[in-house]
Formats: C-alpha cells, sequence, structure tokens
C-alpha cells in the first residue's frame, strides 16, 4: 500500500528543466572528488543532515513492511481470524511513516535550504575577490547561469536525489530481504523481471539521449538567434530586415519542434513498456503461486498476498534510483563547473609587511613597466615616466595603443608583467590593496550604475554619508540641477543600469561618485567622451577645482581637453612615442601635432 | 490561464485524441488491480492453474492495451505542448517584428528574450503536466472509487470520508502554498538581478573597493530566497505527509470494515487496496504540480503581456509609394519619449534639401538622435508631421521609407554570420566589387584583407571579435552598401580615431553621391565642414546655417566651438 507513495521530488524551482527520463546527461569528471568537496561544504549543517539521511532511511520503513502487515491483515480476514492487533500495527506503521516523512521534508525544506545559502554566499565571497582578469575573460552570460542555475541545480537535486536516493535503496534492499524470507524461488523469478526492466531502461536511453541533445542544441540555436535579432531590432528595422529575422526564426522554431516531440516521443515508451514488463512478472508470479498452492508447497494464503503486493512494487525503485543517479550526475557535473570557479586564484593578498596607505602625497612612476593580457602579446613595453604628486597628466594615443591598459595597472585590476609601478617611492604591490583602491578615484568608459537610488549611487560604498555631502559632490559635476529634475529627487531609484537617464546624465553621476571618494588621486578613463563639449568644459572647470592638490591621470581622445595638462605622454602601440606639455609637444612637430591638427583645424 | 487554453482549443483535435488515449490508459490501470483479484479469488484459492493463466492473459492483454494507448497519448500529447510551444514563440516573435521601438523600449529587449525562450518552456513543460496529471488524476480517482464501491460496496461512507479530508488537504495547500510559491519566484528574480549587477559592474565595484558591500547585498537577497523556499517547502512538507496518512487510514479502515463481515473475498479486498493506493498517488501529484502551476502562470502572463502588445505606430492601410530622392522637412515637430513627460523635442521646423549633407551639433540630450530617428519612423512624431519628398512619412510605405533610408546607429551591431552576409544587409542584391567599394570608404578594407577569411570571416557567436573602432566601420559600410538616398550618420565615429574619420568622411563625400547626408556629432571639427549645420539645445533648434553664419549669429554654436577649438581663430 505504500507502493508509490513516496512523494514525488518538488520540481526544480528555478526554471532549469530537469533531465527527465533519459534526459541529457552530463557525465562529471571526478564524482568522488566533487562529492568529497561538497560534504566539506556542509561544514556545520552536518547534524542535521545527518538527522535527514536517518529520517530517509526510516522513509523506507512503511514500504517494506506495510505489504508483510497488509499480507497477514489479509489472511486473518481470510480465514475469520480476529485482525484488531493485526490492523493497529497497520495503523502504527503508517502513523510512524507520517510521522517520519514529515519531519524529513520539514526539516529538508530549512536545512537544505541553509546549506545551499552557504554554498552560494561562500561562492559569491569567493567570486567577488577574484582578479578582473577573471571577469573580463569570461561571458556574463555564462558566469550568470553557473552563480545562479548551477548552485540551484545542487540544491534541488543533490539534497533531494541524496534523501532519495537512500530511501530508495533501503526500500531495494528490504523489500528483497523479506521476498527472500518470504519465498527465495518466487525472488529468483522476480530478479529475472528486474533484468528485464534494466536491459530495457539502457536501450531506450540510448536512444533519448542523443535525441535530447539534439533538442538542447536546436533550443540553443534558437535562443541565440532571438537574442541577437530582439536586442539589434534598431538595426533589423532600419534594414527591413524584419520578415528575413522572421523566416530564420521559424526555421530554427521548426527544428527544435521536430527535435523536441522525436525525443519526447521517444522517452514517453520507457514507463509503457515497464508497465508491460511490470504486469508479465505479476503474472508470472501468480502462475507461480497457483501451481505451487496446487502441489501443496504454499499454504499460506498471506504470504502470496504479500509476496503479489512486494513484486508490484520491487521494480519500481531500481527505475527510480536509476533516474536519480542520472539527475544526481547532472548536478554533480554542475558542482564541478561551481567548483572550478572556486578554484580560481583570488586576487593575490597582501604582501607579507605590506604597508598601509593612509594619506599618500600622490607621486606615481612608472620604471620599465611592460605587460601584455595574453603571454607573447605585449600591450605596454618598457614605460617609464614620472608623475608629480599634485599635477595632471594626460594619456593619448590611437584606439588600441594601450590607455586604458596604463589604468588597469596603475589601480591594480592587473599587475605588470616587469618593471614596477611606484606610488610615493614604493612599489604599488607593498600597499595593502584595500587602502591602494580607496587612494585611487576611478571614472570608468563604462558608465555602470547600481539599481539604487542616486543617492546611493553618489556615495556608493559609504552608505552613511549624509545628505549635504551627497549634495555638495553633485554640485561640483553638475549633476544637481537635473537630479533635482527627476519625479523624486535623490530618492530616485534607478533601474537596471541608469537607464532611464541620457548617457550624459549617467556619465554626470560617475564621476560624482568619485568626486564624493575624495580620493587623493583621481583617474579619468574617457570619462567625458559622451558628454558634450560645453557640458565637459563645465565638468573639467569643476574638476579642476578637486584637482587642484591631487594627482590626475586623464584619458581623452579629443585633445582639446587636455591641452593645459602639466604632462601629455602619447602611447603608440604600447610604448611611449613623445611626452611634454601641449606647447612642447606642438613644437616637436610630431604624431601629436598631427593628431591635434586634424581634430581641430578646418579641412 | 486563458491564454493557455486559447492555444489548446486550436489543437482541440489533438488534444482530444490524447485525452482519449488517456481515458484508455487510465482505465486500463484501474481494470488491472480486477484480474488481480480474479488470479488470487478464482485461481491461488482454488489451486486452479487454468484460471491463474486465462486471468493473466486478460491481464497482460490489458496492460498491453494500456501501453499502447499510453504511447499513443504521449505521441499526441508531446505534438499538442510542443507546437503550442512552438506557435506561441512564433506567435510573440511576430508580434514584437511588429512593434515599433517605443514598444520595445517599454518591454525592455533583455525581458523580451527571457519571455521568448524560458518562458515558453515553462509553459510548454505545464501543458505536458496537465495532460498527464490534470486529467489522468481525476479519471484514476473517480474510476477507482467507482471499482471500489464496486467490489466492496460497504465501503461507501469510508470512501466518503476519505476523499473529503483529502480534498480539504489539498485545497489547503494550494491555498497556502500558492502565494509561497509566488513569494518565491520574486525573490529569484532578484536574486538573479543582483548577480547580473555586480558582474555587469564589476569593474565599479572594484575601482571603490566595495565588494564587501556588494557582498553582503548578495547575501541578504539569497537568505531571503532561502526563506521563502524554506517556507514554501515546508507548506509541502506539512500537507504531503498528511495526505498520504489520510489515504493509507482509509486502508486500515476498509480492511476493519471488512473483517466485520463475513464472506469477503480476499482477491476484492486486495484490489481495493490497490485502488486506495492509486487514489493516493493521483492526489499526491495533483498537490504537487502546485509549483509548476505557478510558474506556468507567471510565465502565461508574461508572454500575453508581448502578445498583447500594440503597436505603438499606425500601420497606415493605403500607403503611399512615393519616389524617394531625400528631400525632408520637419514642421512643427514635438516629441516626448513614452513615460517621459519631458519633451526631448520642441517645435522644430526646418527643411533639408535633396543632396545636402547637414551636421548635427548640440550637447549630450539635446535631442539630436532623437531627431534623426523621426525620419526612418523609429519613432513618430508626438506633435507635428515629418514630410519626406512632400510625403507625410505616418503615411508613407515603411519599407519604401526604410529601404531609402540608411542608419548608422551610434552602437555599431552586428550579426552572426560572415563580414560579406553582413555587409549584404544592406542590399541583397549588391555585387562583390559594391561590397569592396563601400569598405574601402568605410575604411574597413584593411582590416578585413588581414585576416585570413577576408570577407568570409565569421563574426558573433563562435567567431572573431572586432574592436568597437572596426565594428562601426564594418557597420558604416553596411548602410553604404545600401546606397540610400537618405543616410543618416548618428555619432557613428566616435571610436575612430580622427585620422581615420577625416578619411572616413572624405571617401562618403565621393560616394554619396546626391544623396542627402545627416551627420550627428559632438565633434565641431567633424560638422564644420557640411552645407550647413543645425545645432541644437535642450530639445530645440538653435541655429541652422552654414558654419559662417552660426558664428555670426548663434550663441550656442560659439560656445561650442570654442569650447573645442579655442580662442584661437581659425575659420
Amino acid at each position: 500500500m505504500a507502493e508509490r507513495n513516496q512523494a514525488v521530488p518538488p520540481a526544480n524551482l528555478n526554471g532549469i528543466s530537469r533531465p527527465g527520463r533519459g534526459g541529457a546527461v552530463v557525465k562529471p569528471k571526478n564524482m568522488k572528488g566533487t562529492l568529497g568537496r561538497l560534504w566539506r561544504l556542509t561544514k556545520g549543517h552536518r547534524n542535521g543532515l545527518g538527522w535527514i539521511l536517518l529520517l530517509s532511511a526510516f522513509a523506507s520503513l512503511a514500504s517494506i513492511l506495510s505489504p508483510y502487515v497488509t499480507g497477514k491483515a489479509v489472511a486473518a480476514i481470510g480465514s475469520g481470524d480476529a485482525v484488531v492487533w493485526v490492523l493497529c500495527c497497520l495503523a502504527g506503521l503508517y502513523l510512524c511513516d507520517w510521522l517520519v516523512r514529515f519531519l524529513q521534508a520539514f526539516f529538508m525544506a530549512s536545512i537544505g535550504q541553509r546549506v545551499i545559502h552557504h554554498i552560494r554566499r561562500t561562492l559569491f565571497a569567493h567570486v567577488r575577490t577574484l582578479p578582473l582578469a577573471f571577469f573580463d575573460r569570461r561571458q556574463h552570460g555564462e558566469l550568470m547561469s553557473r552563480l545562479t542555475n548551477d548552485v540551484d541545480n545542487i540544491s534541488t537535486t543533490i539534497s533531494n536525489s541524496l534523501s532519495l536516493l537512500l530511501t530508495y535503496s533501503f526500500t531495494v534492499a528490504g523489500i528483497f530481504g523479506m521476498m527472500l524470507y518470504l519465498s527465495p524461488f518466487l525472488t529468483a523469478v522476480s530478479l529475472a523481471g528486474v533484468g528485464l526492466i534494466f536491459l530495457l531502461t539502457k536501450t531506450v536511453t540510448k536512444h533519448t539521449r542523443k535525441l535530447f541533445a539534439a533538442q538542447q542544441k536546436n533550443l540553443g540555436a534558437l535562443n541565440g538567434q532571438v537574442e541577437e535579432s530582439v536586442s539589434g531590432m534598431a538595426v533589423v528595422k532600419a534594414f527591413c530586415r524584419e520578415e528575413e529575422m522572421e523566416r530564420e526564426f521559424g526555421e530554427r522554431n521548426d527544428r527544435l519542434c521536430d527535435a523536441s516531440i522525436r525525443a519526447l516521443i521517444c522517452s514517453g515508451y520507457l514507463m509503457p513498456l515497464m508497465n508491460v514488463i511490470n504486469n508479465l512478472l505479476y503474472v508470472a508470479v501468480s502462475v507461480l503461486c497457483g501451481v505451487l498452492f496446487v502441489e501443496g508447497r504454499i499454504s499460506d494464503i498471506g504470504l502470496v498476498t504479500s509476496f503479489l503486493l512486494y513484486v508490484r512494487q520491487f521494480t519500481r525503485p531500481f527505475v527510480e534510483i536509476a533516474n536519480i543517479y542520472n539527475n544526481f550526475q547532472t548536478a554533480v557535473a554542475g558542482a564541478e563547473r561551481v567548483f572550478e570557479i572556486l578554484d580560481e586564484q583570488p586576487e593575490p593578498p597582501d604582501r607579507e609587511g605590506a604597508v598601509s596607505l593612509k594619506c599618500p602625497r600622490g607621486d606615481i612612476e612608472l620604471r620599465h613597466v611592460a605587460f601584455g593580457y595574453v603571454p607573447g602579446k605585449p600591450v605596454l613595453r618598457d614605460v617609464s615616466v614620472k608623475i608629480p604628486a599634485g599635477t595632471q597628466a594626460a594619456i593619448v594615443g590611437a584606439t588600441g595603443s594601450g590607455k586604458t591598459t596604463l589604468i588597469n595597472l596603475l589601480t591594480r585590476f592587473y599587475d605588470v608583467s616587469a618593471g614596477s609601478i611606484l606610488l610615493d617611492g614604493r612599489d604599488l604591490r607593498d600597499y595593502r590593496m584595500e587602502d591602494l583602491r580607496q587612494a585611487f578615484g576611478v571614472v570608468l568608459q563604462d558608465t555602470a550604475l547600481f539599481a539604487a537610488s542616486v543617492r546611493d549611487n553618489i556615495c556608493y560604498g559609504h552608505p552613511e554619508a549624509s545628505m549635504e555631502q551627497v549634495r555638495e559632490a553633485a554640485g561640483i559635476v553638475g549633476a544637481d540641477s537635473f537630479i533635482e529634475r527627476l519625479p523624486e529627487g535623490y530618492d530616485t531609484i534607478l533601474t537596471q543600469g541608469g537607464m532611464e537617464l541620457s548617457q550624459g546624465e549617467r556619465q554626470l553621476l560617475t564621476i560624482a561618485r568619485a568626486v564624493f571618494a575624495s580620493a587623493p588621486i583621481l583617474i579619468l578613463d574617457e570619462a567625458t567622451s559622451s558628454v558634450d563639449t560645453v557640458t565637459e568644459q563645465k565638468i573639467r572647470r569643476a574638476l579642476l577645482k578637486i584637482c587642484a592638490d591631487r594627482t590626475s591621470v586623464i584619458i581623452a581622445h579629443r585633445l582639446s581637453t587636455i591641452r593645459d595638462s602639466d604632462r601629455i605622454i602619447l602611447l603608440d602601440n604600447g610604448k611611449i612615442a613623445e611626452q611634454g606639455t601641449h606647447e612642447e609637444l606642438m613644437a616637436l612637430d610630431g604624431i601629436y601635432a598631427r593628431m591635434y591638427r586634424t581634430q581641430t583645424e578646418l579641412g | 490561464m486563458k491564454l493557455i487554453l486559447h492555444y489548446i482549443r486550436k489543437h482541440l483535435g489533438i488534444f482530444l485524441i490524447s485525452t482519449l488515449f488517456l481515458t484508455m490508459e487510465a482505465m486500463a490501470d484501474l481494470f488491472q488491480p480486477a484480474f488481480m483479484s480474479m488470479i488470487v479469488d478464482r485461481g491461488i484459492r482454488n489451486a486452479d492453474v487454468k484460471q491463474i493463466l486465462f486471468y493473466g492473459v486478460c491481464m497482460l492483454g490489458i496492460a498491453m492495451t494500456g501501453a499502447v494507448c499510453a504511447v499513443m497519448r504521449n505521441r499526441f500529447a508531446s505534438r499538442v505542448s510542443q507546437t503550442i510551444g512552438k506557435e506561441l514563440r512564433r506567435d510573440m516573435y511576430h508580434n514584437v517584428q511588429l512593434l515599433s521601438m517605443e514598444n520595445i523600449d517599454r518591454l525592455r529587449p533583455a525581458s523580451i528574450i527571457t519571455r521568448i525562450t524560458n518562458d515558453v518552456v515553462q509553459v510548454q513543460e505545464f501543458i505536458n503536466g496537465i495532460m498527464r496529471i490534470m486529467v489522468k488524476a481525476p479519471i484514476t480517482c473517480i474510476g477507482a472509487i467507482i471499482l471500489i464501491l464496486v467490489q466492496t460496496p460497504r465501503q461507501a461512507p469510508v470512501m466518503a470520508g476519505i476523499l473529503a479530508t483529502a480534498s480539504v488537504l489539498i485545497l489547503g495547500n494550494m491555498r497556502i502554498g500558492y502565494p509561497r510559491f509566488g513569494t518565491v519566484q520574486k525573490k529569484l528574480d532578484r536574486l538573479n538581478g543582483v548577480t547580473r549587477e555586480f558582474l555587469s559592474s564589476v569593474r565599479v565595484v572594484k575601482a571603490f573597493h566595495a565588494e564587501e558591500k556588494e557582498g553582503e547585498k548578495f547575501e541578504d537577497v539569497s537568505l531571503e530566497f532561502a526563506r521563502a523556499n524554506t517556507a514554501a517547502l515546508r507548506t509541502m512538507a506539512v500537507f504531503s505527509p498528511l495526505i498520504s496518512l489520510t489515504v493509507n487510514f482509509g486502508v486500515v479502515l476498509l480492511l476493519w470494515i471488512s473483517a466485520s463481515s463475513h464472506g469477503t473475498e480476499i482477491g476484492r479486498l486486495m484490489a481495493s487496496v490497490n485502488y486506495m493506493t492509486q487514489v493516493l498517488f493521483a492526489m499526491g501529484m495533483i498537490s504537487n504540480t502546485l509549483n509548476v502551476a505557478v510558474r506556468a502562470t507567471a510565465s502565461s502572463e508574461r508572454i500575453k503581456e508581448v502578445l498583447e502588445e500594440k503597436p505603438a505606430q499606425h500601420i497606415p492601410a493605403n500607403p503611399v509609394k512615393p519616389e524617394i530622392r531625400g528631400e525632408i522637412c520637419l514642421e512643427h515637430v514635438s516629441f516626448a519619449y513614452a513615460g517621459s513627460g519631458k519633451m526631448a523635442l520642441h517645435d522644430i521646423n526646418i527643411r533639408i534639401h535633396q543632396g545636402e549633407t547637414i551636421g548635427i551639433i548640440g550637447s549630450t540630450g539635446s535631442g539630436k538622435s532623437t531627431l534623426v530617428n523621426l525620419i526612418p519612423r523609429f519613432y513618430d512624431a508626438t506633435e507635428g508631421k515629418v514630410w519626406i519628398d512632400g510625403c507625410d512619412v505616418t503615411e508613407t510605405d515603411v519599407r519604401l521609407l526604410r529601404t531609402a533610408v540608411a542608419v548608422v546607429p551610434q552602437k555599431a551591431l552586428l550579426f552572426s554570420g560572415t563580414i560579406r552576409e553582413n555587409l549584404r544587409w544592406g542590399s541583397e542584391g549588391a555585387s562583390d566589387e559594391e561590397l569592396y567599394r563601400a569598405a574601402d570608404v568605410a575604411c574597413a578594407a584593411d582590416f578585413i584583407g588581414q585576416s585570413p577569411q577576408g570577407y568570409d570571416t565569421l563574426l558573433g557567436q563562435g567567431g572573431v571579435n572586432l574592436s568597437g573602432g572596426q565594428k562601426q566601420r564594418l557597420s558604416l559600410a553596411r548602410a553604404l552598401v545600401r546606397n540610400p538616398q537618405i543616410l543618416i550618420l548618428d555619432d557613428c565615429t566616435s571610436a575612430l580615431d580622427a585620422q581615420t574619420e577625416s578619411d572616413v568622411l572624405k571617401g562618403l563625400r565621393d560616394m554619396a553621391g546626391r544623396a542627402t547626408v545627416l551627420l550627428v556629432s559632438q565633434r565641431i571639427s567633424t560638422v564644420m565642414r557640411t552645407d550647413r549645420i543645425l545645432c541644437m539645445d535642450n530639445g530645440s533648434v538653435q541655429g541652422y546655417g552654414t558654419h559662417k553664419e552660426l558664428m555670426d549669429s548663434c550663441k550656442t554654436y560659439q560656445e561650442i566651438y570654442h569650447s573645442q577649438i579655442g580662442g584661437r581663430d581659425h575659420g
């Protein structure tokens, strides 16, 4: 009676389709090692998990014992004996079963989630310490799926599978034991049925696996097309490509539909065929029972009843176990991807004896700096330059000449391959990373804003700041006027990336953010490229004010904006080609002078 | 749900056939225990092997029939669910193609993409699920109960009691569980949002040394998600075992009642017990579909939003099909983006002659891009009219209009495929020579030539990644292939260095020939050489004339000039 009453595991909550019967299974590379690491991650929750696993074992009790007790009851009823005690036993068994299941599910709900929260937290805590190179190397979408999907897979599958696996294993073992106890001969016959089912499952999944893989491939192709065409809608419209896009989409859509139907139909053979085998087994056992009964080798009708009940549910757990094991494998493979991230080297720790950097003067010196993102492809070679404290240096050069790379090195997003960068006479790597980053106020090319209020975006990283300070920072860069025009002023919540603001307004906010941080050294990486020149002038005047006693490094396309810099450094192909003041460089009549003239002179 | 029903109705025939097979499958499942009971009562008890064989063969026959029905049901059900999924995707995609940019801005592209991809999968799974569960479970339930009553009629009160209790429990489970699973979904969205935000702004996070603060934010959201999950799963933890217990107690009662009366056949009793198990399984299935239903409802709502989005633009019934030569006229044009109270353009009146090159300059947010976007009808003017060669653009055939206008947007977007395929977007029938020439003018020929596959280099997914400047040049070449009557360059040379830019513009002037060119830029040196310059500020025209005229009369222009060129007089 407890047949099939193990609750179907709650479907995955997070929209990842669980590879179902014979679905695409990804095999883990190192099952044992990964499981060991997962186990280590459960530290602090092991007591709870232990209890759950113990309860899972007990959850099989009702499945194992109830057919036996039921058989006894049926036999007693048949022979007119007293059944009260047997029925009380059965009722007690069911009550136990209820309690075990309830406790198991209830604890699982909290402990399972806590473990997953812990894993997710550990993962994120690690991810945030990873160097920028890690993020530059990988696609956001892929990282996203590791942080969300893979972790959820671990959660739903491993926690559920593990307890189900345990329950079913105990069930199979228990039922097998009971059957052996009741009749070794009939048990042997039943095993033949199990063998048949194994054979069937193997044959069907061999086919379905291929079909599901094809489905997955078609789905990927369709999703890629949708992503590209919808995010590039303006271009599609501009070139009247709507019909072509629809045709292409339609073809991929048809292919996906066909592949899915084929996979589903094929996998749909498994359960009905299994049912037939199950029935075949039942009939075979019945016939044998009848023969044995006739020959008088069995006299107990209760035994027959019990055995037939056992046969009905003997085969099912095998299939379930095979299924769960597949899910389990996929989840472990997901866990491996998660561990791959955990194995990434974080930003190097501070050197031993790293000094703190409180109020740097701002003397920067690059000594024979060389760097390449990929070995063998140098981006900067032998760059040596001095930027004295309190002065403004501008870096100019064609696209790809290494300007942004220089900034990446200054802020230690990346470390130099050779040579060294000194701040106040000490190698950057001798300072504590935290202090170093706080010494730089950075405004970057991409205007990343956060889904928070305007105020919180300006005082990013310092939520305790007063409103006056925030206003002041906004005022300095001239962002106050547009902020006050926003519906809720400084409390306006910016949705994803501040898309409701214009590019220029977003840029102003990022500048205000850097101003607020009031770091001793300012770095502007083409910060004003998307602000119009008039506004840029305003910002520059403001920056001049705050730059007065600071070291600043500016990258700009528009040469007019950096003409007054104390020193202009012209990078060409990873090397310093020219440096000096605007006048000096103009007098030199080299690359800079030519660039300047093309930008400002009439054709 | 209405939406799902609507699509099911389209395939009602197959759906009904599949339901029919499902019913037969369920019946086959139900009759099996009846034969089992016969095997025991007539066969084993009487030690009659013949009877056992007879009923055994019957049972196998029914099992086979059931299996055939199940396979057929699966065939039809898969066809229905997958076809509905396909149609949902197709209809959504089709509608998205009809939408104007205003709609797309509002729905957000990223959101549209997830709706077409993920949400449809959710609905598909749900449809597949309802066939199996929502239809089969009630049939099994009702059938099993009827058979129990037939086999052992005195069980009626017990059955009624069990059924009532189980129904109350299932309803309770849904009432409490449904909103809780809804919360889980919301918290999950937030968790994903925070993760995505972190990944896309990791540089800033690091620069401001705010890793820890972001970590705390993530932890908070992750904890909330875990809590919501716990709350939802606990509902199931309470109700699921209770439902099992109810049915199991039904079994005990069934045995009890049979024991208190004489002459009950054991086989029948076994069959009844078996039916109870089937009832239990069916009920468990129903209560377990809860979160699938929550997800599918949420998904179908989101799908519906896309399907029901009406294009914001008016499509003329009898469009005018003029021969477009390139004369543009804006008459009292004002424009506000949907949902924003601020006017982005304010009472614009300008006339652009055929073949003229017009520079458009102005500060960020002054409305330059907005203005040019009105010409190929990416957006429609809120007030006033845009005329092209004397035809109101809103009455003109959109295809014709957009074929005559080529736009090079600020952000260069290329598509997966070869460089050649991308360039052919401009004109399907363009010859290779035309492609080479356009690439040459756009200063793209050099870097194309340097890559080993040349024009057959694959771009995009799995292909080569180009730099921003290279993309801009290809995007420009693509527009030039079109050989348009009106060419709009929307600040599309920003990633090029000054030398390349001036080369590109020089080549453009030779190639564009009689085309009208609108050149949007922030660099005064770029627009200075055009025929006339439109100087904008804050959504209005500040000046419209040659460089000389504007230097004399337009204050905004002078300001921009001095900020970029400086005080020295070049002109």
